[in-house]
């Protein structure tokens, strides 16, 4: 029984690292902490293929070079690092991108790891801050864990609603992303390819899927390969509905009612 | 025991803003939706960047089925935390406000320095069960240079409402830094409060350690460079003589092949 408790109030969490070497960049991460293990796993097309564990010392800092070196690079992989034995609830992981010229690094939340079978709600993405003119691309980076195990059988899709900034729908499509994976979702590229129009700029609503995500904007130079990438804002920074539970029922209909289950 | 007056004063100062939210909440109509206001970002107008502001109509993504116009307000400090500007723009259903600031504001920034947005609902009605909002919007940050990309940095700290007594307040970055390629770090610290802020900093790396030290002005920002080449690690950590809400600095890294990456710490 006590153990049990435990196990509820202690939820297990994943460092999500995504992997960026479709747009030629080797992923890492950094972390202080009082973990007794560093664990590191690939997934690659869902399937986890490679476990790395280190003892962490006072400042750790790791490369996909390190923890997978003789794995072939894909670009669906995705990378979870896990501190066994870490107790702040709070705690923050730096994400680290390299490609020769310059790094990047964002600071970002673990995730929850669930159990299998767990009933996932879905989320919604605000990509309103698309930079869309001709030497960038902005990329929405999803990468996402649905659990250790196999992955599901049915489907993670998420529905892409374009509007520009004055409001006027112009397509709404959807996508499939593999479970355990990481998916780039190229903002004009996708635009084009429904020949919606970039010239009154671009706002995405992106709402769904059934797996735990996290989630980045990457603006991309295309002349120099030069990045910038900042996290997600989930709901909860705009409202506190989907943290009480009072409200969040309505806030769930009100949200994503229209989406076809 | 004088460290004590001041976390006494802090945490009255938070109760005070719980129990007008509460009010808020109860009565939306009379007192107006609750709004978590003035939250705060740094901008840059110099050789190196400009500055995009995007800001969503969030109430279009949490309640689709609603229709109230948001107005924001705009104010923006030079980096002596004077008042250069502020403006109101308004904010339909669905549409993002995506502007340079200098256009936003309709007159030229200082090199860099803090601005503050906060925002006003059309009506409060069928949005209850939002609960407490936050005008939240993202800040781009556009090279002047035709090789570096758009950095990019999200807000979630708000101006103090209470100028907070001194007390000492250590801090260490939670980023790590160090490239073969680095060359330098530029650190920007705003300060949230109308009370002046001094910052001590200091940079280890492997082979030594570089401090500097900052006077921030009420509402004004500094700009802190720092020496540091090559693989490192390097890693900040710092002291406050006052616990201000915006606590944390924004790095903006510099690379041997000219190149520019932020993020905040």
């Amino acid at each position: 029984m006590h153990n049990f408790a435990i196990g509820v109030i202690l939820v297990q969490r994943r460092l999500l690292v995504p992997s960026l070497a479709s747009i030629g960049y080797e992923p890492g991460f950094a972390v202080r902490t009082n973990a007794s293990l560093i664990r590191v796993r690939t997934f690659q097309n869902g399937s986890l293929t490679s476990t790395f564990e280190t003892r962490p010392r006072n400042l750790n800092r790791f490369w996909r070079s390190q923890w997978a070196r003789d794995l072939p690079v894909l670009a669906n992989e995705l990378h979870t690092v896990e501190l066994e034995g870490e107790t702040n609830s709070e705690f923050e992981g730096e994400l680290l991108f390299r490609n020769g010229q310059q790094q990047n690094a964002v600071l970002t939340g673990l995730v929850p790891l669930r159990a299998p079978g767990f009933k996932f709600s879905p989320i919604l993405h605000q990509a309103h801050y698309n930079v869309l003119f001709d030497q960038f691309e902005t990329s929405v980076a999803f990468a996402n864990l649905a659990g250790e195990g196999d992955p599901p059988a049915h489907p993670n899709k998420l529905q892409v609603e374009f509007r520009n900034l004055k409001a006027d729908v112009l397509v709404v499509t959807e996508i499939e992303i593999g479970y355990n994976s990481t998916y780039l979702l190229p903002v004009r590229g996708l635009a084009q390819i429904h020949g919606t129009p970039v010239d009154r700029g671009l706002s995405l609503r992106i709402r769904g899927g059934s797996s735990q995500f996290a989630i980045f904007t990457v603006f991309q130079n295309h002349s120099s390969g030069a990045l910038g990438i900042e996290h997600s804002l989930p709901p909860m920074y705009f409202t506190e509905a989907p943290f009480n539970p009072e409200l969040r029922p309505r806030f769930q209909k009100a949200a994503f009612g229209d989406l076809r289950s | 025991m004088t460290a004590l007056v001041p976390k006494i004063l802090a945490r009255a100062s938070r109760a005070a803003d719980a129990f007008h939210m509460r009010l808020k909440k109860a009565r939306p109509a009379l007192f107006g939706p609750p709004i978590r206001q003035n939250m705060i970002q740094l901008y840059r107008h110099d050789a190196d960047f400009d500055t995009i502001v995007s800001i969503p109509h969030h109430l279009s993504f949490l309640a689709p089925d609603t229709n109230i116009d948001i107005t924001y307000a705009l104010r923006v400090f030079d980096r002596h935390g004077g008042l250069v500007g502020s403006c109101e723009h308004q904010v339909k259903h669905f549409e993002t406000l995506q502007e340079p600031l200098s256009k936003l504001l309709g007159r030229e920034l200082d090199e860099h320095g803090m601005f503050v947005v906060s925002c006003h609902y059309s009506s409060p009605s069928g949005i209850d069960f939002l609960g407490m909002t936050s005008p939240q919007f993202m800040t781009i940050f556009m090279p002047r240079g035709e090789r570096t990309a758009p950095q990019i940095t999200h807000s979630h700290l708000y101006m103090d409402r209470v100028p907070p007594l001194k007390s000492k307040y250590p801090r260490r970055s939670a980023l790590l830094e160090g490239d073969a390629n680095l060359t330098g770090i530029s650190y920007f610290l705003m300060n949230s409060s109308q009370a002046t802020t001094n910052v001590d900093l200091t940079l280890s790396g492997p082979a030594s350690s570089l401090a500097r030290s900052v006077r921030l002005k009420p509402f004004g920002t500094g700009r802190v460079d720092m020496d540091a080449v090559g693989e490192g690690p390097f890693e900040l950590t710092y002291e406050l003589d006052r616990a201000i809400n915006h606590r944390k600095p924004i790095a903006f890294r510099r690379f041997a092949s000219g190149l520019i990456t932020a993020a905040h710490s």
